[in-house]
């Protein structure tokens, strides 16, 4: 149990990744799963491009501006600076406003690629961003229990120091996900991961 | 990516143009905080205690808040009465909080309709209706800083009444008090040190005072000791799950229940001979010289033999306790039973010591429904300007002869309110409440302790606290919000406690204990009780001095007995699908009312389980469905209460009925209380219905599932099996989960139920499904009636070492796991259902159909466990979600995990504390240690499943010498 306090300052605005994954309004992402490798093989027999429909990403776009190569790689920030419940919580988090704003009152305040947190601020409405990893409603990942046994955070988000905008390099497959439990004596048990 | 998603991407894919638009996450946006809230970690959960509002009550609870929201409520193991569990209905609370269809904003009529409005609006019109005159005040119980709100506004307005109105009140309970004592008061009780319990119907583990704590004290006087424990003797009309659990039960001839108690009082008395005090002993002589005990008996169709040996036992036991009807049955004469009771209580020394009426319980300060009727009255001819309704429902709480809704419909009406029930529903203003999770509050339980209730979350609508809209209302633009003034009082609490240091220390302590639980430094003592306030206006009851008929109608026809259920109670939440699917712990009839009758009764009438009966009263008529069952008097049918409603949403609005609507009018003169045992009805039948029931058949078919020993002995008599396994034995190197229930504890009420529903986003099937026997839920209580009594049984899954379903499933989506889980992996089911047929448990459920939440329902759901969908089995995994909640835990604490560290949502919130889980590897663990017990054995032995959960074997009483001769 973690503190219990009075959450009259609580803010529901919340929305963090795990949020948005737990909380879907309809449950009907197993069916789908189930739907689409039935429907797959038939996309395959019929020689249509599924390769297509999967295998091609566009870059994902942000609505602002946010350069993990020159935070993560040339300033060499820990990515827990910022992700900072990853150590202790199923999610890593993402950093609050605040965050961005502490630093950048102080550090290129009048340079436009800060200019829209500066806006946010303002407006007091968060930057929504785009989600790069999702994992499907089934599946639990904790990241305290990889990051506190030293997984590097790039073994699944791939070299993000290196990105201008973070990407999707690494796909979550759960052949991935066993390969690693396998080649490193973790758990690989089914309810590790799906309940 | 769901279906649909993918259909359009195949159609790209087929067009042979590249899926342009395909960003690997269709859509999902991260939104994060501007500014972090400091108590709150994503993906952790924070927990805050306050306060449950489900009934009087007021136990602690502590909910759980993922990212804002409640997900789940748990007993505060600090508050001193209910000491960490839940009734269904505190569990059931959360489905108060999310209900679709709660009130939303205010609501004006306007044109005849409500309509919604603001709230400068509706508070401009507040001040309207409300005046400067007289106005009546009808509230659910309440007590603290809301109490003295209240209190303020009616004392500043002359003329005005105050009516604290709770549907199952103690009005009868106080006049017998202050007959008996001269203090008009509900007396705190304690079972937990009785060795023998007689009752003449209170329903003490359903809704009579606090379920949860009696539920916990009970359960501790029927743990075993020195080879035995307590007796519990009922004696009613109807035994309802309070008299299941009853070791002996005299079926009594309704509305004779106050002359039987007097005759038993009569044979203490004689029992007890010079052992009494002089001055008690003629004052209870006073009282028992109208009643011949052996025509008493007659009458009611005891053997009068067996009441003698019930004094016998009475007098011979070491700590005894009588309590009176409750409220579950109100005889005309409710106030002469519970004085009777009550004197049977000062005769056998128990005053003072299991019954405290110096230490009142707060509900001893509830009007009563004569108070009701007249407030009405008043409004009706214009003598009070408004009627203010606080979470008070009197259309559905009087008979129909009463004219509540007339009354109410007459003169000008407010509500504060979180659902549009009967009688808001002719409000002329609704000003909706928060939940009581979302509101702050304080409480008071007996002993004058205090609990606090803060909010859990934000308010989820626009809704505002009744104390909020009340200061305002007092004080104008003084600002003080309810906060403030729940601090106010705080800080008197904290000067008045005696306990040292800041009062905010003391608040801050307070909040995180989830209240202020020291006991006052001096309260009255019970001593004085018996020599300085002895009674002296005992007067010789004139009612009693017959046996007469008191029953209105037909001479022919059958007494009809109103009753109140552990999950409906008054009806506030009959429009929770947890609490409407959960099955009655007696009859297992969810979704819907029913009458009881016995089987000799039915038969004379040609009447069978399942048939449609009528029941036709001089006072109205309604429908139902006829259940058959021995426990209830021959010439007595009852019907549950709760049901019937005509709004309060979607759920419960047309289902069932209220029988109360189709009583006469009469209330106990003494009291002023309803009595709901007051009429004759006839039962006409009609079409057999569908039986939305989840058991028929109460037999075991000498399967031995409900297994009892007769004490002293307590070993269990188990043929052992010793069966080859045709597969390889499971190895279980680090853990091996199990769990031990105790039937001797388990008293059925089914907080097991709702709290797996909660913990494990169980999808509630409706009455159709359940009809068809395909209810989702995830562990049931089995009823047997067998010669040695009534047992419940929890059944879940068994989580077997040598599982059936295991083996079959084509796909390996169920398989044991290295810590013995029967694990069940609902993205690899393919629905076969071999699994379900091979269990022999029959505790694997099948989604036959998508779930659905009407929203705003979906944000109660857990978000560490996976909603399922259609097609996919799905059953008990042990709370596997907790189980590796607590390991990381404790991981991140760096320490191994410790027995106790995990338990499962149905352990957790066990009132009686008949559930235990935990690591059958460790050999000092609690359940380890259980299973090892004599009592121990589990179901089926002979199909060698070697199930992870044991039973422990529910025990009897050897039957007493007086039995025996009979025998």
């Amino acid at each position: 149990m973690t503190a219990w306090r009075t959450p009259a300052t609580l803010l529901t605005r919340l929305i963090t990744t795990l949020t948005e994954q737990s909380v879907s309004r309809t449950p009907g992402n197993l069916v789908s799963v189930r739907l689409m490798a039935a429907l797959a093989v038939t996309v395959v027999a019929t020689g249509v491009g599924a390769f297509l429909a999967f295998g091609s990403e566009t870059p994902i776009e942000q609505p602002a501006s946010f350069s993990h190569r020159i935070h993560a790689g040339q300033v060499g920030l820990d990515c827990q600076f910022c992700h900072t419940s990853a150590r202790r919580s199923t999610v890593a988090g993402l950093p609050p406003l605040t965050t961005c704003r502490g630093c950048h009152l102080e550090v290129k305040p009048d340079s436009d690629l800060v200019a829209p947190i500066h806006a946010a601020w303002d407006q007091q409405e968060p930057i929504e961003w785009m989600q790069v990893h999702d994992l499907p409603e089934y599946v639990r990942f904790d990241h305290s229990a990889h990051v506190n046994r030293d997984v590097d955070c790039s073994t699944c988000h791939g070299d993000v120091k290196s990105m201008e905008t973070a990407q999707r390099e690494v796909t979550h497959s759960m052949g991935f996900c066993v390969q690693c439990h396998a080649d490193n004596d973790a758990p690989l048990d089914c309810t590790a991961c799906h309940y | 990516m769901d279906r649909r998603d993918f259909i359009k991407k195949l159609t790209a894919g087929s067009a042979g143009a590249a899926a342009a638009s395909c960003a690997p996450v269709d859509g999902d946006k991260l939104i994060p905080y501007l500014v972090p809230p400091t108590d709150i970690v994503p993906g952790i959960p924070t927990w805050y205690a306050t306060a449950c509002r489900e009934c009087p009550a007021g136990c602690g609870v502590l909910a759980r808040v993922r990212e804002g929201r409640v997900v789940k409520l748990e007993g505060n193991p600090e508050h001193p009465e209910s000491r960490g569990a839940l009734c269904p209905r505190g569990q059931a609370g959360l489905q108060g909080l999310y209900d679709p269809d709660r009130v939303t904003g205010p609501l004006a009529r306007i044109d005849g309709e409500l309509q919604p409005v603001d709230w400068d609006t509706a508070m401009i019109r507040l001040a309207e209706l409300v005046g400067d005159g007289p106005i009546g005040w009808i509230g659910h119980h309440v007590t603290g800083t809301l109490d003295g709100l209240v209190d303020e506004l009616i004392e500043g307005q002359p003329g005005s009444r105050r009516v604290r109105f709770e549907t199952l009140g103690y009005g009868a309970t106080m006049t017998a008090w202050d007959r008996l004592v001269g203090r008009a008061v509900v007396p705190s009780v304690d079972l937990s040190e009785t060795d023998l319990i007689v009752t003449f119907g209170a329903d003490f583990l359903e809704t009579w005072l606090g379920t949860v704590s009696m539920t916990r004290d009970f359960a501790a006087s029927r743990r075993v000791q020195q080879g035995s424990r307590s007796r519990f003797v009922q004696v009613s009309p109807r035994r309802g799950l309070t008299g299941d659990n009853a070791d002996q039960w005299l079926s009594i001839e309704p509305g004779h229940e106050a002359t039987v108690a007097t005759a038993l009082a009569a044979e203490v008395i004689a029992a007890k001979g010079d052992d009494l005090d002089d001055a008690l002993r003629e004052v209870a002589r006073t009282w028992v010289s109208g009643v011949d005990a052996q025509a008493a008996a007659t009458a009611a169709g005891v053997d009068h033999e067996q009441l003698r040996t019930l004094a016998g036992e009475l007098v011979a036991a070491s700590n005894p306790l009588v309590l009176g009807g409750g409220h579950a049955l109100a005889p005309a004469a409710a106030a002469d039973l519970e004085t009777a009771a009550g004197l049977l209580d000062l005769l056998l020394g128990a005053t003072g010591r299991s019954i405290h009426p110096a230490r009142p319980s707060p509900l001893s300060n509830l009007s009563s429904h004569a108070d009701l009727l007249e407030t009405l009255d008043l409004a009706q001819r214009g003598e009070i300007g408004v009627l203010l309704l606080h979470h008070a429902n009197p259309v559905h709480a009087l008979p129909s002869d009463a004219g509540a809704r007339a009354a109410l419909e007459a003169v000008p009406v407010v509500s504060f309110a979180t659902m549009l029930d009967d009688s808001t529903m002719t409000a002329d203003l609704v000003l909706p409440d928060h939940s009581p999770l979302e509101a702050w509050g304080d409480h008071e339980i007996s002993g004058g302790r205090v609990v606090l209730q803060q909010p859990a979350m934000r308010p989820l609508h626009d809704t505002r606290a009744t104390g909020d809209v009340l200061l305002a209302l007092l004080r104008g633009n003084s600002n003080e919000t309810m906060q403030q003034a729940v601090r106010r009082s705080w800080n008197a609490l904290h000067a008045a406690s005696g306990v040292g240091g800041s009062a905010n220390t003391f608040w801050q302590a307070s909040q995180r204990a989830g209240g202020h639980f020291a006991e006052p430094m001096t309260p009255d003592g019970d001593e004085t009780l018996a020599a300085t306030e002895l009674p002296t206006l005992l007067p010789p009851q004139t009612s009693l001095a017959q046996t007469a008929d008191t029953l209105q109608g037909p001479a022919d026809g059958l007494a009809l007995l109103v009753f109140p259920t552990i999950q409906m109670h008054d009806g506030r939440g009959a429009n929770r699908g947890w609490l409407q699917e959960s099955p009655d712990p007696v009859t297992k009839v969810t979704w819907d009312s029913w009458l009881e009758l016995h089987p000799d009764t039915a038969a004379s009438l040609g009447l069978s389980d399942g048939d449609g009966v009528v029941v036709e009263g001089e006072h109205g008529s309604f429908e139902t469905v006829a259940v058959l069952r021995a426990g209830i008097h021959p010439g007595s049918v009852a019907v549950p209460m709760g049901n019937g409603h005509g709004a309060l949403g979607e759920l419960a609005a047309g289902r069932g009925v209220n029988p109360i609507e189709s009583l006469p009018l009469v209330l106990d003169d003494a009291s002023g209380m309803l009595a709901r045992t007051s009429t004759r009805v006839h039962l006409r039948r009609t079409e057999p219905r569908p039986q939305t029931r989840t058991q028929l058949e109460t037999h075991d078919h000498e399967r031995e599932i409900a297994r009892f020993v007769t004490l002293p002995a307590t070993a269990v008599a188990m043929a052992h099996h010793e069966n080859e396994g045709f597969y390889p034995e499971h190895e279980h190197p680090e853990h091996r989960w199990g769990m031990s229930i105790d039937l001797n504890s388990c008293v059925g009420c089914g907080a097991c139920e709702v709290a797996c529903s909660a913990e494990n986003n169980l999808s509630v099937a409706g009455p159709a499904a359940v009809a068809n026997g395909r209810e989702m839920s995830w562990i049931r209580i089995d009823r047997f009636e067998s010669e040695h009594g009534t047992a419940f049984v929890p059944i879940l899954c068994q989580h077997c070492d040598n599982a059936p379903c295991e083996t079959v499933c084509p796909v390996n989506a169920t398989y044991h796991t290295d810590e013995g889980l029967n694990a069940m992996v609902y993205n690899r089911c393919v629905g076969t259902r071999y699994c379900s047929n091979n269990c022999p448990y029959k505790v694997r459920r099948f989604n036959w159909k998508a779930a659905e939440w009407r929203e705003p329902l979906d944000l109660q759901l857990n978000p560490d466990v996976t909603p399922r969908s259609v097609g996919v089995m799905e059953k008990c995994s042990f709370c596997v979600q907790r189980i590796r909640e607590g390991e990381r835990d404790a991981r991140l604490a760096d320490r191994n995990l410790v027995d106790g560290d995990i338990t499962t949502a149905c352990a957790q919130t066990c009132p009686a504390e008949a559930i235990q889980f935990g690591d059958m590897n460790d050999a000092s663990s609690v359940v380890a240690t259980a299973q090892r017990d004599e009592r121990a054995y589990t179901l089926f032995e002979e199909l060698n499943t070697r199930p992870a959960v044991s039973y422990l074997a529910r025990t009897q009483l050897p039957a007493s010498a007086a039995a025996e001769e009979e025998a």
